[in-house]
């Protein structure tokens, strides 16, 4: 049903500061012990965050208490510094846990631009936008095992989009759910028919159409289904991303690109 | 008898041993015969027991007295299971939490055999609602719930946050995010953060009013922020909700099955009620761990978190078929009303419903309980606990630390519970005439006293009955047949043990040790029964181990450093006979008794007293001899003799009066002037009126006089003195009746002194004439005749000192 993917030799995580951000890194370590690849870790700053502190009237709200806060540069960049250095050990501490090698930056862009800009030869890329507020409320069933939303349009890097997410899906034990497009019956029959005809195919493997093919749409989907991780064929979140129309991402949710 | 002016003949050989004649018996071993369980010759207290035991009532325990080795205990056991047979076998007990006040556990009776049950329908109630419940919980319905439920709340969040975003876009403002939390930023036209120096070269106004917008939204932003809390509660409620509706669909058909098995207990109804109340509020304890891989505490362990609803077992009677019987060897006040353990956790004790532990009285509710009294009194608050448990009628559990204030953590005070049941005490009588005189209560919860004999009489039945008791203990301890002859001669140790030759010894004790130590002997001796010698050489080997003292009390006899004449007279010297008790060692022990008399003013002075190592009984024998001397010397005139008596080489107490005969001959020979054949020992006591009355241990004091005299020498002219009315109860060894056999040695048996005083001095006592005067060279004649002599001189004495002080007068 699709190509075989090519062993990647570098995966780039790029992320900002999540609440999720160990088992982000958990999880990426774990896809680059299993390909063998040299994890890139980059973390992106906001670079506007520092512009503004050092306007004479910067203050900030604060996320637990709704006070005020004075906010001057030199109390940032101490601020992100001493973040940047606790996620360094983070992925330290998970990387010689499964004897990955690592190498880490800082990069202060929007986390579209740095990532692209820093994916140089990296055939995945794994992206973390921010979350939003937390939601602290007990619910003793959630288990945070939501699927793997895969778009694939019938390109080669869909195909090899389709056979990261089997693999992401395979490694969290989730089921895959493929996102088409409406438009393109015949990928979508064959998808269909793949799933159901392959005998020791995966079962859990859903299909779905989608109308139109633009990434907030699809991002919207994969949100709907409870996805954790979103994998996207590079081209398709460059061009997103050159016209501006990059979405907000779903405060718990991985973006996978495969070039 | 002879009359008491004749001098008595030593007694018959048939006289001083109680043959038990093994023809009388139809056994040939006590393998024939039907054992005896209950103890014999003692129908008063055995029905004394039996009306306690089946008597209804508060109070109507019962308190079985007598010294160690009566059967008491096996009576009372037997008796009390006699009963317990007709009674139903009472309810189990279960300790549960109490979820509302962990710290005040719940008791719940149960019909026998289903405290067990209901432990196993919670464990494995707890074990299917762990499962049933995570399946609920993580059901794709119970799932997407949630899922939604949360959803809705960042939805809430998200969009007023971007709601606010997109307001402070169109003011040309951003919203970002900090590393704590949100801050609003001017943007230049490229969309980008204004760089502080195109800042400053903006118009005042122009700044102005950008710092006015950023102000208002962040005061619009503060607004929701505090809001996000609100939020977050109503979302956690509404969870919350869905919560309990999943749990009480998951819970209520396990619960609902529980309720029908216990439909007919309401009380456990309403603990289940409880059980599925707390299962619904607290069912986070359920579904937060993974199965097989959740926290591993060990079932029981207060850590447990589930351990809220497992059921305590207290008392388990499922097994029984009868009401419960209870021996409690270790009576402290935990053993009887149970207790409360702890854990000790992170360096502070911790306990909980699960930690609390039955006592005796909880096992023996609805039955019997049999306690040692000494055993009890031994023990630290064990009898007060007991008492408040008897007269509250419920046992309560009580931790010594808590009652004495050492120990002030939080503890528990568990539901009391009901207390049904007779209590046999079982305790020498010296402890239960303490506890009746000293605890008022005592009456009141003992209403019983249940008195064991120490022997019975001795004929042809209670000898029979003993060769049953003596088949029962054989048969009890897995030992040889005993052989007729041999039965016999432990019935004759019997009497001998109870120092009667017409009566047999109830202490079965002493019987047990016998045929045990027989048994072993005839073992060493390869025999399959047992016979007379194993019996005998138990008996020796006992004496034996018990014997050093003795045998170097007859070495220093012997040496001279003990001075005991056996041979020749002396004037006011007499050989007494006592009897040393040591541990298991027994025996008489001869003892050199002197008088010596002057005038004086009829004072007999007990050296012994007056050193302070006489007793009281010993002072009373010696005050009796001067009123005899008085009354029977010396009627008409003053006692005018000062007289000292003593007990020689001693150093210890002496106690009782057996030597109150001998010590009447030393001080008639010391008046007479008639010299006391050394011969001879002395035992008895007399009254004032010079009849000589029954002692104890006649048997040792004989046999150790025997002793004596074996060692050194004997010549046929030795032997004892002893009361008549001691006869019935000589029992002696076998070398003694040898030795009477071959004429080597005598046992008289007088009634008077007068009897005695001729025996020991070969000159007659003397009877008095019609005017009461003795003849002369008589015994009593020479006292009379010496004491008249003393009464004048004193008079003559008290003439001469009343005139010389009148001449005294006459020259003032």
């Amino acid at each position: 049903m699709s190509s075989e993917l090519p062993t990647p030799r570098r995966i780039l995580l790029a992320f900002e500061d999540t609440q999720q951000v160990q088992k982000l890194l958990a999880e990426a370590v774990a896809l680059a012990a299993e390909r063998r690849a040299e994890l890139a870790a980059l973390l992106v700053e906001d670079e506007n965050l520092v512009r503004l502190a050092a306007l004479p009237f910067a203050s900030e709200v604060l996320r637990g208490s709704g006070l005020e806060r004075r906010l001057d540069q030199p109390t940032l960049v101490r601020q992100l510094g001493r973040r940047a250095e606790r996620m360094r050990r983070l992925l330290e501490q998970a990387a010689s846990a499964r004897q990955v090698r690592t190498t880490w930056s800082v990069v202060r862009r929007q986390v579209a631009l740095g990532t692209i800009e820093a994916s140089g030869s990296a055939e995945v890329i794994l992206m973390a936008a921010r979350t939003s507020m937390s939601l602290a409320t007990e619910s003793p069933g959630r288990q945070g095992s939501g699927p793997v939303c895969v778009y694939f349009d019938g390109s080669e890097a869909a195909e090899r989009a389709l056979s990261l997410a089997q693999q992401l899906a395979a490694q969290q034990g989730v089921a895959t759910v493929v996102v088409a497009p409406a438009a393109a019956p015949k990928i979508v029959e064959s998808l269909r028919s793949g799933a159901a005809s392959d005998p020791g195919g995966d079962q859990s493997l859903r299909v779905l159409t989608l109308a139109g093919e633009g990434l907030d749409q699809i991002a919207a989907l994969a949100s709907a289904e409870g996805a954790r991780t979103l994998v996207l064929p590079m081209p398709l979140y460059e061009d997103a991303a050159a016209t501006g129309d990059l979405p907000e991402a779903d405060a718990t949710m991985m973006i996978a690109l495969v070039r | 008898m002879p009359a008491v002016n004749e001098t008595p003949e030593p007694l018959e050989i048939g006289q001083l041993y109680s043959a038990c004649d093994p023809s009388e018996f139809d056994f040939e071993t006590t393998a024939d015969l039907e054992p005896i369980e209950l103890p014999v010759g003692q129908e008063r207290a055995v029905g004394a027991l039996q009306f306690a035991i089946r008597m209804a009532g508060d109070g109507y325990n019962v308190f079985a007295m007598g010294p160690p080795g009566l059967g008491k205990q096996a009576a009372a056991m037997e008796l009390a299971s006699q009963e317990a047979g007709r009674r139903p076998v009472p309810s189990d007990w279960v300790y549960v939490n109490d979820f509302v006040r962990p710290q005040r556990p719940r008791a719940l009776p149960l019909p026998a055999g289903q405290g067990r049950a209901l432990c196993q329908s919670m464990d494995q109630a707890v074990d299917d609602l762990q499962s049933a419940l995570k399946a609920s919980f993580e059901s794709e319905d119970y799932r997407n719930r949630t899922e939604e439920l949360e959803a809705e709340l960042k939805e809430r969040q998200s969009e007023a946050l971007r709601t606010l975003g997109e307001e402070a876009r169109r003011h040309g403002v951003a919203l970002l995010h900090t590393p704590g939390g949100f801050a609003f930023a001017p943007l230049s036209d490229g969309g980008e953060v204004i760089a502080p120096d195109d800042f400053a070269k903006l118009p005042a106004d122009e700044r102005k009013r950008i710092q006015e917008t950023i102000r208002e939204l962040q005061e619009k932003l503060q607004a929701l922020i505090r809001q996000f809390p609100v939020w977050a509660r109503e979302a956690r409620q509404r969870i919350k909700a869905l919560n309990r509706e999943t749990a009480t669909y998951a819970v209520g058909h396990l619960i609902d099955a529980l309720r029908t098995e216990y439909s007919e207990l309401p009380r456990v109804i309403e603990y289940l009620d409880q059980v599925q109340a707390d299962i619904i509020d607290k069912v986070a304890l359920f579904v937060g761990m993974e199965e097989g891989e959740g926290p591993n505490f060990p079932r029981g362990s207060i850590e447990d978190p589930l351990q809220r609803y497992r059921v305590n077992l207290l008392v388990d009677n499922g097994g029984l078929e009868a009401a419960p019987v209870v021996y409690e060897e270790l009576p402290s006040l935990a053993n009887l009303v149970g207790r409360i353990e702890h854990e000790a956790r992170m360096g502070a004790l911790v306990t909980d419903f699960s930690h609390i532990k039955a006592g005796a009285l909880h096992r023996a509710n609805g039955g019997f309980l049999l306690l040692d009294a000494r055993d009890l009194l031994l023990q630290p608050l064990a009898w007060e606990g007991l008492k408040r448990a008897l007269r509250a009628g419920q046992i309560r559990i009580e931790e010594p630390e808590r009652m004495l204030g050492l120990f002030s953590t939080v503890s528990l005070e568990p539901d009391r519970i009901p207390l049904d049941l007779k209590v046999v005490l079982l305790g020498e009588r010296l402890l239960y005439y303490l506890m009746q005189e000293l605890d008022p209560d005592f009456d009141e919860l003992f209403k019983v006293a249940a008195d064991f004999e120490e022997s019975v009489d001795r004929d042809l039945s209670s000898a029979h009955v003993h060769a049953r008791l003596c088949a029962a203990i054989v048969r009890r301890n897995n030992l040889r047949p005993v052989s007729r002859p041999a039965v016999s001669r432990f019935i004759e140790q019997c009497a001998r043990i109870a120092e009667d030759g017409a009566k047999l010894t109830t202490r079965l004790g002493h019987l047990g040790e016998l045929l045990r130590e027989a048994d072993h002997w005839a073992g060493e001796a390869g025999r399959d029964t047992v016979e007379p010698m194993d019996g005998d050489r138990a008996v020796e080997q006992q004496r034996y181990r018990a014997g050093r003292i003795h045998e170097r009390v007859l070495e220093q006899i012997r040496r001279g450093i003990l001075l005991i004449d056996i041979d020749g007279e002396r004037v006011g010297q007499v050989n007494g006979l006592s009897v040393v008790e040591l541990g298991h060692g027994r025996f008489g022990q001869p003892s050199r008794i002197t008088a010596r008399t002057r005038l004086g003013e009829g004072e007999v002075v007990d050296i012994e007293r007056e050193t302070e190592l006489g007793g009281s009984i010993h002072s009373k024998g010696v005050l009796i001899l001067s009123s005899f001397l008085g009354s029977h010397y010396s009627p008409e005139q003053p006692l005018s003799v000062s007289a000292s008596l003593v007990f020689e080489q001693s150093y210890g107490m002496v106690e009782g009066d057996s030597a109150s005969v001998a010590e009447l001959c030393a001080l008639l020979s010391s008046l007479s002037g008639l010299a006391i054949r050394q011969s001879l020992a002395v035992t008895g006591s007399v009254n004032q009126m010079g009849r000589v009355q029954a002692i104890g241990g006649v048997n040792e004091k004989i046999e150790g006089f025997f002793e004596v005299c074996r060692e050194i020498g004997l010549t046929g002219e030795q032997g004892v003195v002893i009361p008549a009315s001691n006869t019935k109860h000589l029992m002696l060894r076998q070398e003694v009746l040898d030795a009477v056999a071959a004429g080597k040695f005598r046992i008289y048996a007088v009634e008077h002194v007068d009897q005695a005083i001729a025996l020991l001095t070969g000159v007659p006592a003397g009877e008095p004439d019609a005017d009461g005067n003795y003849p002369v060279a008589s015994v009593n004649g020479r006292v009379r005749a010496r004491l008249r002599a003393y009464a004048e001189a004193r008079r003559d004495f008290g003439a001469r000192a009343s005139s010389s002080s009148e001449s005294v007068t006459d020259e003032q």
